[in-house]
């Protein structure tokens, strides 16, 4: 049977801290980010050699995440697996003092876009895909990737919360 | 609070800038280690579902058969020089298969070939194998023959169960000729790029572990 563990079990751990990170930026609750990701995984493992052999297994995960994030949205969820260990270092990401209040505000400015427009952003941006692994992910063309996410970029601009945290990162400078 | 004008457009700078609070918007969420075995035990758990769904399903249209008022299915293999090929004769209303058209029609796939489709009950083109074992989902239409240069022929294949190994192997013979092509797909069934070498109804005969189905697809030039 050609059920990798050790591979599925790789790319799991390469990718499970993004991929809650990112169910969250699309708007579900933390604890349920992490239920709609093992969900996505689970999916993944059941069709393992299928995902293993695609051409960009990483898209095809979060094309899988996405439709669970979707259906989490329309009901609540009951599935989520305890597990006992936790990061170590929950706050890698620098200063708490700046980063939490900066960090939630980007999160409720995304949570102001729309569906589309949030899903481009967070893949584009956070995820780090390219515009055509975005485009392969929600099943549309590349151009409308760019567009999308030019749209999306000029709300977020015009953001009021985003705006001041813009004009600090200007006055810190580089 | 401070104004900028720059910051009210996302070209330039303004979009860099936004870029890089996005890829710091979840900084402050910490996120455990992924609790794979259990993980592990979920997905199988799921794909143990959907063979007893498949099982199920089979069983119950076997059963419905007589009360369709069905004498024999029959499977009418493509002959020489007759390109319209497998026809299934279930009923007289039944919609007819797939089969050896240019043009394959949108239904909704199977449940166990649906993983990985955004949409639940996903409808896309696809060709069913005779023996009911694989699907042969066309993500461009027609398949051409040579390859065309606006899309590739790409197909996905899907077994019922994942149970073969190695290369998946399938023999294409253009209908009514000794005309023959073997293609391989590395790793076993999956997205695939299927070209052949002539236009027409070609019989496939697919291979992989101890699957082994068979279909067939029109190629036009």
């Amino acid at each position: 049977m050609e059920y990798d563990r050790t591979g599925f079990e790789a790319f799991v751990a390469e990718r499970y801290a993004t991929m809650v990170r990112a169910a969250v930026l699309l708007g579900l609750r933390h604890a349920d980010a992490e239920d709609a990701v093992q969900e996505a995984f689970a999916r993944c493992f059941a069709a393992w050699p299928r995902v293993r052999a695609a051409d960009d297994p990483q898209a095809y995960a979060f094309r899988v995440l996405l439709n669970v994030v979707r259906r989490a949205g329309r009901r609540r969820w009951t599935g989520e697996l305890p597990h006992a260990e936790m990061s170590a270092d929950p706050m890698a990401g620098g200063d708490p003092a700046t980063t939490v209040p900066q960090a939630q505000s980007v999160r409720a400015a995304l949570a102001r876009l729309n569906r589309a427009q949030r899903q481009v952003l967070v893949l584009r941006y956070f995820v780090d895909l390219t515009e055509v692994q975005t485009a392969r992910v929600l099943g549309i063309a590349p151009g409308t990737v760019k567009s999308r996410a030019a749209r999306a970029m000029a709300l977020l601009a015009r953001d009021p919360d985003l705006v001041e945290h813009q004009v600090h990162a200007r006055e810190e400078g580089p | 609070m401070t104004r900028t004008g720059s910051a009210g457009s996302a070209g330039g700078r303004g979009a860099e800038e936004i870029a890089g609070l996005v890829r710091r918007a979840a900084d402050d969420l910490g996120v455990g280690a992924p609790p794979t075995a259990a993980i592990v035990r979920r997905g199988l758990a799921r794909r143990h579902r959907a063979r007893v769904r498949t099982a199920t399903g089979a069983a119950v249209a076997v059963a419905a058969l007589p009360v369709l008022g069905v004498g024999a299915v029959r499977l009418a293999r493509p002959q020489a020089a007759s390109p319209p090929a497998a026809t299934i004769a279930v009923s007289s209303s039944a919609p007819a298969p797939a089969g050896c058209t240019a043009v394959v029609p949108s239904r909704v796939l199977p449940a166990w070939a649906r993983t990985g489709f955004s949409d639940p009950e996903p409808s896309e083109p696809y060709v069913l194998g005779d023996r009911g074992d694989i699907v042969a989902i066309l993500f461009a239409q027609p398949l051409q023959a040579p390859p065309s240069a606006d899309h590739n022929n790409k197909i996905l294949w899907v077994p019922r169960v994942w149970t073969g190994s190695g290369p998946f192997v399938i023999d294409a013979t253009l209908v009514g000729t000794t005309v023959t092509a073997r293609r391989q797909v590395e790793g076993g069934p999956g997205p695939s790029i299927i070209d052949l070498p002539q236009a027409g109804c070609w019989q496939l005969h697919l291979r992989w572990g101890t699957l082994e189905d068979s279909l067939q697809l029109r190629y036009v030039p």
